[in-house]
């Protein structure tokens, strides 16, 4: 592995590339964290899912090894500013999705979504509008290990990028990963990985783009996490305030395959979670702005309402 | 309405461009039968899901009048396949169906999907399609509606294309030329008959609800040709191109969304409560799996071109 300091200090670590034709089926563990792919899970539902991924983008895997650039933007955590409409929805300022909690002395270790990555729209032709798909590790307060991708979009203009974080709620930026090619229409995988459950300090995240086959990952660090939830989330970015008007038009997005699995080898299906609306003050009194919807225990949908 | 004849005789008429702040909701039926809108439905789970799609569009919708092109070597048509119950296999559909007994007819579906990203398994031309339809499942016609993701693949370079249509076969596709659409866009569609069972017209509309843009047309059955109404479709194909079966794209996952179908009576049938349809290659190995999600919701996944 080889060890890059960005700047403000951040430290990643870039995996080797693996050999062509790898399989992840017969690579033993210490192959498998050599070259950056996902440890092959234990557990039957995951391990098909595994196979599943893996047949499918085996003849054209290519490893991309990620470039970065620091954006000065930040994904918040859910801040959930009351109860919406029972007691198992909650509204938000800026994200909107689902948000599972593991079980008391438990924690998350790792976690995994899909989703099609929606093209979107800015609302009006003044201004600048933000949108970001991501799934993320963290706690109702506190630190929070994150990865997606997001847009910036003026007018016509539209820039995306994948991209993670792992900060504090006052400190930390988001890193995009600027060599990463994700596309609107592109179907995405992405799996974080903690070291340890509650209080990691490192983790990996992993990124499949099924569309065109392209794969990175890389070993991040940040401050200790409490990794008492997980999340699938739509949102925008903090750094320019917390008002719903700056969501970019986002239409649907479907989140599937929502698992987390916990340091006690718990599977938590993201559906059975709580859902968690953007409404326009972040209150419950306010107009919903982009609203998530449980579809099943493994799908969620959320869809910009503006 | 402004009547036009196509290629190969196939008629279709254009509607009036509506006013800019047109609200669906105050103007008459007359209006909205002027300017190519689906009606206000009275059923209030439907009346709900008008108001959600038209209050996320009444701020940018622009009506474009649409422009045709016939691909004469382009059809989409018929399954493919030997009717049974349950899961069924298919050289050319996956998706969802529902079917209605003899007596009863579909009048009237919708569906919303966001159009894939696609990629070539390898080199040459692949094609994918997503549409909803009316009829096929039985019945020698379709009434139908989609958006084609083709690519083509020569080593390293991989060129995709996309662009929306329209076909009542055993007429040829027919390509919508100035409604953009691109990977990633939310695509409302509705396709309305007029009786349902016995129709020879219908009226198209679809929004592209990402960019904004929204067109409508009203399509006249082939010659000899009447609505049966019996099945109702939410698809992910690979068409038939030049003749021959095509090679499906690899599409990802599409989710269709909203996927509702109506009766002569007015009987909401929900897309996800009939069969679903997989779809296989010439050794029967899967390509394309459908899921019914939920009652509206259909999942499609390409699973196709494994490695042994």
């Amino acid at each position: 592995m080889k060890h890059v300091t960005l700047e403000g200090g951040i430290r990643v670590g870039i995996f080797e590339k693996p050999p062509t034709g790898m399989d992840p089926f017969t690579a033993s563990q210490a192959e498998l964290r050599k070259y950056g792919l996902p440890p092959v899970p234990e557990d039957p539902r995951l391990r098909e899912r595994y196979q599943r991924l893996f047949r499918q983008i085996r003849r054209k895997l290519t490893f991309v090894e990620p470039a970065f650039r620091v954006n000065p933007a930040r994904f918040p955590r859910p801040a959930i500013g009351g109860i919406f409409g029972g007691p198992e929805t909650f509204a938000s300022p800026a994200t909107s999705g689902i948000l599972v909690t593991a079980p008391s002395g438990d924690s998350i270790r790792w976690m995994q979504g899909d989703w099609v990555v929606p093209n979107v729209s800015a609302p009006t032709q003044d201004g600048e509008y933000f949108c970001a798909f991501w799934i993320g590790i963290g706690g109702s307060q506190g630190p929070a290990f994150q990865a997606g991708v997001h847009y910036r979009v003026s007018g016509t203009n539209r820039q995306m990028f994948a991209f993670w974080e792992w900060l504090s709620p006052s400190n930390g930026h988001i890193l995009d990963i600027t060599n990463f090619s994700v596309r609107p229409g592109d179907l995405l995988s992405v799996i974080l990985c903690t070291a340890q459950g509650a209080g990691s300090t490192d983790g990996t995240v992993y990124f499949f783009n099924r569309t065109t086959g392209g794969h990175t990952s890389v070993a991040v660090s940040g401050p200790a996490v409490a990794a008492s939830t997980a999340e699938w989330s739509v949102g925008f970015p903090f750094l320019w305030g917390g008002n719903a008007s700056i969501l970019a038009d986002y239409g649907e997005v479907f989140f599937a395959e929502c698992q987390a699995v916990t340091n006690a080898f718990i599977l938590i299906d993201g559906g059975t979670g709580s859902n968690v609306n953007i409404t326009s003050d972040g209150t419950a009194n306010g107009a919903v702005v982009s609203e998530s919807i449980v579809i099943t225990d493994t799908i969620v949908q959320c869809v910009y309402l503006g | 309405m402004k009547h036009i004849t196509l290629d190969g005789g196939i008629k279709v008429a254009t509607f009036k461009i509506p006013p800019p702040d047109i609200d669906p909701f105050a103007a008459s039926q007359a209006e909205l039968r002027m300017y190519g809108l689906p009606p206000v439905p009275d059923d209030p789970h439907q009346l709900a899901r008008y108001r959600r799609v038209f209050n996320h569009l009444k701020r940018k919708l622009t009506f474009v009048e649409p422009a045709f092109q016939v691909n004469p070597d382009r059809f989409h048509g018929l399954p493919r396949r030997a009717v049974s119950e349950g899961t069924q296999l298919s050289s050319g559909w996956s998706g969802a169906v529902v079917r209605l007994p003899q007596g009863q007819s579909f009048r009237w579906i919708e569906g919303d999907f966001v159009v894939p990203n696609v990629d070539a398994p390898s080199d040459g031309s692949f094609y994918s399609a997503v549409w909803i339809g009316i009829d096929g499942d039985p019945g020698i016609q379709v009434f139908q509606a989609g958006v084609s993701c083709d690519v083509h693949r020569s080593g390293s370079s991989v060129q995709p294309s996309f662009y929306a249509w329209w076909e009542w076969f055993p007429n040829p596709e027919v390509g919508i030329k100035n409604l953009p659409v691109s990977p990633g866009d939310m695509i409302t569609m509705v396709l309305c008959s007029t009786q349902g069972q016995g129709s020879t017209e219908g009226t198209v509309f679809i929004a592209n609800r990402t960019a904004g843009i929204g067109t409508s047309m009203a399509l006249t059955a082939p010659a000899n040709i009447t609505l049966l109404g019996r099945s109702a479709e939410w698809i992910v194909e690979a068409p038939n191109v030049d003749g021959t079966q095509s090679r499906l794209a690899d599409y990802g996952e599409v989710f269709f969304s909203a996927c509702e179908a109506v009766t002569g009576t007015g009987a909401l049938v929900d897309g996800g409560s009939g069969d679903n349809i997989n779809m296989v290659d010439g050794t029967l190995s899967l390509i394309s799996v459908a899921e019914l999600i939920t009652p509206a919701v259909v999942r499609c996944q390409y699973v196709g071109a494994l490695p042994a």
